[in-house]
C-alpha cells in the first residue's frame, strides 16, 4: 500500500519533470524576431506586397534571422571638458574682446569677434551667450533666441551660467513683447 | 593818269582786301582754335572733375588666426607669408614686410592690419615651432607672449573693367621729393618752366635723333604724355600730334603744375602683372618694392622713373641688369639737373635693383570668385565694382582653397590611373568646405580646370545625392523610430501609381532585420525604404524643406534613396545643421565691403535657423560616426584619420555620382565626383570621393580640433535588448547594448521576451540563462 502510494507519487513527479522539460525545450526554440514597434503605415497611395510578386524580382538567398546591430562609438572628450586646449584659450581671448565691444555698445564688432571665437571652439557656450546678447542689443529677437538656445545646450553643466542663460531668455522675451 | 590812279586804287583795294582777309582768317582761326580748345577743355574738365580713374575693387581672403598650440607647420607659415608679400631679409627684419627664418623660429615684421573689423599696427613678432605646431608667439619689442595673432587678408582678385588696370591712388604730397626729381629727370626736366610744350626739348630731341640717325629721344613733355595717354588713341598720325599739342596747352591753362604732375603720377603705365596693367606710382611701388610710395628710397624711385620709357623692357622682374643701367641713366640726369650730388650718385650706381618677391597673382579660387560675384550683384553694379575701388572681404581661406584644389586634382588623377576606361570619360569633381557653425564658405572648387570649363558644379550642377540623402530621411524618422529600432531588410516590391518598384541594396546584406543605426552605417537601401514608407514621403519632404533644400518640392519613394536632384552647396549646407546642434546656417561668402577710404559699406553676419532639434542632430551625428567607424566609410582610418568624424557616402545608379560629406564640429567638406554628361565613373562614393576628402582634411591639421560633439541634455543613454529592441532587463536579457535615445522617446517597455509576468516562464528563463553563462 505504502509502496503503491510511493509509486503514484513518483509518477506525478515524473509527469511534472517531463512537463518542465517540455516547457523548457519549447522555450528554447528560436523565436521570430519582430521589429520593436510597427509604426502606422503612411496614408499615401502606395500599395505594397511582402511577397515578391513581379516576375523580374530577383531571387534572394535565405537571410540570417539574427538582426544586425551596430554599436555607437565614443571617442575623445568635448573640448569644454579640456580647459587646457590651446584652441579654447585662443577662443577665450576673442570672447574677452567681444565682451569689451559689447560694453562699449559696439554690437557689430562684438559679433565679428564672437563668430571667430565660435569657429575656434564651437563647444564654448559663453560665445553663444554673448552672441545672443549682441543680437539683443541690435534688436534682432529671432537671432538672439537662436543663440540663447545654443548657449543653453553648451552651458548646461555650469550652474552659474545656466541661470544667466535663463535670465537672458526672459529678457529677450520681454523685449519681444515690447 | 586816270588809268594809273585807278590801277593804284585797285592795288590798294587789293592789298586792303588781302589784309582784311588775313585779319578775318586770323580772327576766324583764333576763334576756331578757341572754340576747339574750349571743346577740349570741356572734355578735359569732364574727365578730371569727375572720378579721374576707375579703380578696380579688390577681393580679400579672410584673415588668419594664429595661436600657441596650433597645429601649423613652419613651412606652411613661410608659404603664407610669401603669399602675403613678405620678403626674406638677411639680418634682423628692420622694416614692415620682412622676415627671417632660422632653425625653429620665424621672426617677422608684420604689415599693418586694417580691415573694417580688425586693426593692428605692424609689429615685429617671433614664432617658435615645435613638433609641427606653434609653440609660442612673442612680441619682439616687449618680449611679451601673444595669445592670439591675426595675419592680414590676402588679395585674391580684382574686379577689372574692360581696361584691366590696377591702381592705388597717391596724392602729390605723399610722393617724396627725390622720387619726383627722378621722374622729372627721366621724362621732362623743364616741366616746371614750360607751358605744356617744350620747344627747347623738341629741338634737342631732333638734334640728338638726327645725330645718331635713330629715334632715341622723344620731345614729349609730361603734359603731352598725359594728354596722349588720357584722351588719344595710340596711332601715329600728324593730326593726333596736333591735337596732343592743343590739349596740353589747354591743360596747362586749366590746371596748376602740381595738379598735372599728380594726375600724371597716378596715370603712367608702369608694367604688367598677370594680365593686368600696373598704373600709377602708388601701385608700382607696391608691385616692385612692396612698400608705399612714401618709403621709396632714391635708388628705388630712380628705378621706377627709369621704367616709364619701356616698363616691360626695363622691369627688374624681367632683367635686373638692364633695369640697373636705366636707373643709373636717370641718376646721371638727376646730377645734371643738380637734384643729386655726384658723390651720392657714385654710392648708388653700384647697388643692384632688388625687387620684392612677389607672389604670383592670378585667378585664384576662380569658382569661388564667380559665386561671390553673383552674390555681390545684388548689392553693386558691375560698373561700381570695376571703378569704385571697394575692398571686399570674404570668408575664403586661401590655405583651405589650395588644399581643396590639390586634393581634387590628385584624387581624380588617381582614379583615372586606377581605371583607364575613365580617361575617355571627362571626369569632373567639386569640393565645398564650410564652417558648419557660421556657414562661412572656406573653399569652393567648382570643377577640374576653370580655364576649360567655367561651369561651377558646386552651385550650378543638379545631381542626385544617392545615399548621401539618407541622413535626412532618418532624421524625419526619429519621431517614430529610435536608433535601436529594427528595420526590415527583406526585399519587397512596392506599387507606386500602379507600377512595381523593387529597390535593391548596393551590396548584398544578408540579414532580415537591422537596427536603424546599422541601416545608416552600412547604407542599406531596403531598410531605408522600409522606414521611409512607414513614416510617409510628406514627412521626409517637410524635413528636407527644414534643411533648406530648394531644388525639389515633391518627394517620391525613390527620393528616400536620393533619386532627386540637389545642388551640391545646398547639400553641404544641410549637413552643417547636423554639425551645429541642428541650426542651419546661411551660406556666406562675403563678410564686409569697405569703400576706398576703408569706411564700412556693407556687412554680412552669421544667420541661423532651426532645422532640427539639437537632440535629433546629436543622434544622427552619432549614427554618422558609425558610418565612419564601422560602416561604408570605414576606409577613412586607413588614411590616418582616427579622430571622431561624422560622414556619409553616396553613390547613385550605375555609379554616375560619387559623394562623400564628412564633418567634425569645426569643419565640413563635401566632395562630388562624376561626369557632366552623366556617364558612369565605375566607382562608389567610398572609392572615388572619400580619398579626396581624406587628403583635404589631412592637409589642414590646424582646422581640426579632434573633439567630439557635445551631448545635449535631452539625449539619454539606455541599454536595450538586441533581440527585441526593447529596454533590457538587467541580468535577464542575454545580449544587450547601450544606445542613445531622445529622452522623450526611449523604448517604453522592458523586454517582454526575457522578462515575463508568468513566474514559471521566469524561472525557466533564469535556468536557461544559467546554462548560457
Amino acid at each position: 500500500m505504502i509502496s503503491k502510494t510511493c509509486s503514484n507519487d513518483k509518477s506525478y513527479g515524473r509527469i511534472f519533470f517531463v512537463c518542465v522539460l517540455l516547457v523548457s525545450l519549447l522555450s528554447c526554440t528560436p523565436k521570430i524576431i519582430r521589429p520593436s514597434k510597427e509604426p502606422q503605415r503612411s496614408p499615401v497611395p502606395i500599395q505594397e506586397t511582402s511577397k515578391p510578386a513581379a516576375k523580374d524580382t530577383p531571387v534572394y538567398k535565405p537571410m540570417d534571422k539574427k538582426p544586425m546591430v551596430t554599436k555607437p562609438v565614443e571617442k575623445d572628450v568635448p573640448s569644454a571638458e579640456n580647459p587646457q586646449s590651446p584652441r579654447l584659450l585662443a577662443s577665450l581671448q576673442l570672447t574677452g574682446q567681444a565682451r569689451q565691444h559689447l560694453e562699449e555698445g559696439d554690437a557689430d564688432n562684438a559679433i565679428r569677434s564672437l563668430e571667430r571665437a565660435v569657429v575656434l571652439d564651437p563647444s564654448n557656450g559663453q560665445n553663444y551667450y554673448y552672441l545672443s546678447e549682441a543680437w539683443l542689443q541690435k534688436g534682432n529677437i529671432d537671432q538672439a533666441l537662436k543663440f540663447n538656445e545654443l548657449a543653453e545646450i553648451h552651458l548646461a553643466n555650469q550652474s552659474r551660467w545656466g541661470a544667466m542663460v535663463i535670465e537672458q531668455k526672459h529678457r529677450i522675451l520681454d523685449q519681444s513683447e515690447r | 593818269m586816270k588809268k594809273k590812279k585807278r590801277k593804284k586804287r585797285n592795288k590798294n583795294k587789293f592789298r586792303s582786301w588781302i589784309a582784311l582777309s588775313a585779319l578775318l582768317l586770323l580772327i576766324f582761326s583764333l576763334v576756331t582754335v578757341s572754340i576747339y580748345c574750349f571743346g577740349l577743355s570741356m572734355e578735359i574738365d569732364k574727365r578730371f572733375s569727375g572720378r579721374r580713374w576707375s579703380i578696380p575693387s579688390k577681393v580679400y581672403s579672410d584673415t588668419l588666426l594664429l595661436y600657441p598650440g596650433q597645429q601649423f607647420d613652419q613651412s606652411a607659415i613661410l608659404t603664407k607669408l610669401s603669399r602675403l608679400g613678405y620678403r626674406p631679409s638677411s639680418g634682423k627684419p628692420g622694416q614692415m614686410g620682412e622676415y627671417v627664418s632660422t632653425g625653429n623660429t620665424i621672426t617677422v615684421f608684420l604689415h599693418n592690419l586694417e580691415t573694417p573689423f580688425s586693426k593692428r599696427s605692424g609689429i615685429p613678432v617671433r614664432m617658435v615651432f615645435r613638433n609641427k605646431q606653434i609653440d609660442a608667439i612673442l612680441d619682439v619689442t616687449s618680449g611679451q607672449p601673444l595669445p592670439l595673432l591675426e595675419l592680414e587678408p590676402e588679395e585674391i582678385m580684382l574686379f577689372f573693367g574692360s581696361d584691366r588696370e590696377r591702381r592705388q591712388l597717391v596724392s602729390i604730397a605723399q610722393v617724396p621729393k627725390h622720387v619726383i626729381h627722378a621722374i622729372l629727370a627721366a621724362e621732362d626736366t623743364r616741366f616746371f618752366s614750360h607751358r605744356g610744350m617744350d620747344v627747347r626739348g623738341i629741338l634737342r630731341a631732333v638734334f640728338i635723333n638726327v645725330k645718331s640717325f635713330a629715334l632715341k629721344q622723344g620731345g614729349s613733355t609730361i603734359t603731352q604724355q598725359l594728354a596722349k595717354n588720357y584722351f588719344l588713341t595710340p596711332e601715329r598720325k600728324f593730326t593726333r600730334k596736333i591735337k596732343e599739342l592743343f590739349m596740353s596747352i589747354t591743360m596747362e591753362f586749366m590746371y596748376e603744375k602740381e595738379e598735372i604732375l599728380e594726375i600724371y603720377l597716378n596715370e603712367i603705365y608702369l608694367g604688367q602683372k598677370s594680365g593686368s596693367g600696373i598704373n600709377g606710382i602708388g601701385e608700382a611701388s607696391f608691385f616692385y618694392f612692396d612698400k608705399p610710395v612714401e618709403n621709396l628710397t632714391l635708388a628705388e624711385g630712380a628705378a621706377i622713373a627709369g621704367l616709364i620709357r619701356a616698363p616691360n623692357r626695363y622691369s627688374p622682374y624681367i632683367n635686373k641688369e638692364l633695369c640697373r643701367q636705366r636707373r643709373n641713366q636717370v641718376l646721371e640726369a638727376m646730377v645734371k639737373n643738380e637734384w643729386l650730388d655726384e658723390s651720392q650718385r657714385q654710392k648708388l650706381i653700384a647697388t643692384p635693383v632688388e625687387p620684392a618677391v612677389n607672389a604670383i597673382h592670378g585667378s585664384r579660387a576662380p569658382y569661388f570668385m564667380d559665386y561671390l560675384s553673383t552674390q555681390l550683384q545684388a548689392l553693386y553694379s558691375p560698373q561700381a565694382l570695376e571703378s569704385l575701388g571697394l575692398s571686399i572681404y570674404t570668408t575664403l581661406d586661401s590655405d583651405v582653397q589650395k588644399a581643396a584644389e590639390e586634393a581634387l586634382e590628385k584624387g581624380l588623377v588617381r582614379l583615372e590611373k586606377s581605371n583607364p576606361a575613365l580617361l575617355k570619360t571627362k571626369l569632373q569633381g567639386a569640393v565645398i568646405v564650410m564652417q558648419p557653425r557660421t556657414g562661412y564658405i572656406l573653399a569652393m572648387v567648382g570643377g577640374r580646370d576653370y580655364s576649360k570649363s567655367q561651369f561651377n558644379r558646386a552651385v550650378q550642377a543638379l545631381r542626385q545625392p544617392g545615399s548621401a540623402f539618407k541622413p535626412f530621411v532618418f532624421t524625419a524618422g526619429l519621431d517614430v523610430y529610435t536608433p535601436a529600432s529594427l528595420l526590415s531588410n527583406i526585399p519587397k516590391t512596392y506599387y507606386i501609381d500602379g507600377k512595381p518598384w523593387s529597390p535593391k541594396n548596393y551590396a548584398p546584406f544578408s540579414r532580415e532585420y537591422v537596427t536603424m543605426r546599422t541601416a545608416l552605417a552600412h547604407s542599406i537601401n531596403l531598410a531605408t525604404v522600409d522606414l521611409a514608407m512607414n513614416i510617409g514621403m510628406d514627412r521626409i519632404m517637410e524635413t528636407a524643406k527644414d534643411f533648406g533644400f530648394t531644388s525639389f518640392d515633391r518627394m517620391y519613394p525613390s527620393g528616400a534613396l536620393g533619386g532627386m536632384d540637389v545642388i551640391p552647396l545646398e547639400l553641404a549646407r544641410a549637413y552643417c545643421a547636423f554639425a551645429s546642434d541642428g541650426m542651419l546656417p546661411f551660406p556666406l561668402s562675403m563678410k564686409e565691403v569697405a569703400d576706398e577710404n576703408g569706411e564700412l559699406l556693407d556687412k554680412r553676419h552669421v544667420k541661423i535657423t532651426r532645422a532640427v532639434s539639437p537632440e535629433k542632430a546629436f543622434i544622427i551625428n552619432s549614427m554618422l560616426q558609425s558610418v565612419v567607424e564601422q560602416g561604408t566609410a570605414e576606409s577613412l582610418k586607413f588614411y590616418g584619420i582616427t579622430y571622431p568624424v561624422c560622414g556619409k557616402t553616396g553613390t547613385t545608379n550605375d555609379n554616375r555620382d560619387a559623394w562623400f560629406v564628412g564633418f567634425t564640429p569645426d569643419i565640413l567638406a563635401l566632395v562630388w565626383v562624376g561626369a557632366d554628361d552623366g556617364k558612369t565613373i565605375y566607382a562608389s562614393g567610398a572609392r572615388a570621393a572619400l580619398p579626396i576628402w581624406a587628403d583635404l582634411i589631412s592637409a589642414l591639421p590646424q582646422y581640426v580640433s579632434k573633439n567630439s560633439f557635445t551631448k545635449p541634455p535631452g539625449v539619454v543613454k539606455r541599454t536595450f535588448c538586441l533581440q527585441t529592441g526593447q529596454l533590457a532587463v538587467p541580468g535577464k536579457c542575454p545580449n544587450t547594448q547601450e544606445e542613445y535615445f531622445l529622452e522623450n522617446h526611449t523604448p517604453s517597455e522592458y523586454c517582454t521576451e526575457h522578462q515575463t509576468t508568468n513566474p514559471l516562464k521566469q524561472v525557466i528563463d533564469d535556468i536557461k540563462n544559467l546554462f548560457k553563462r
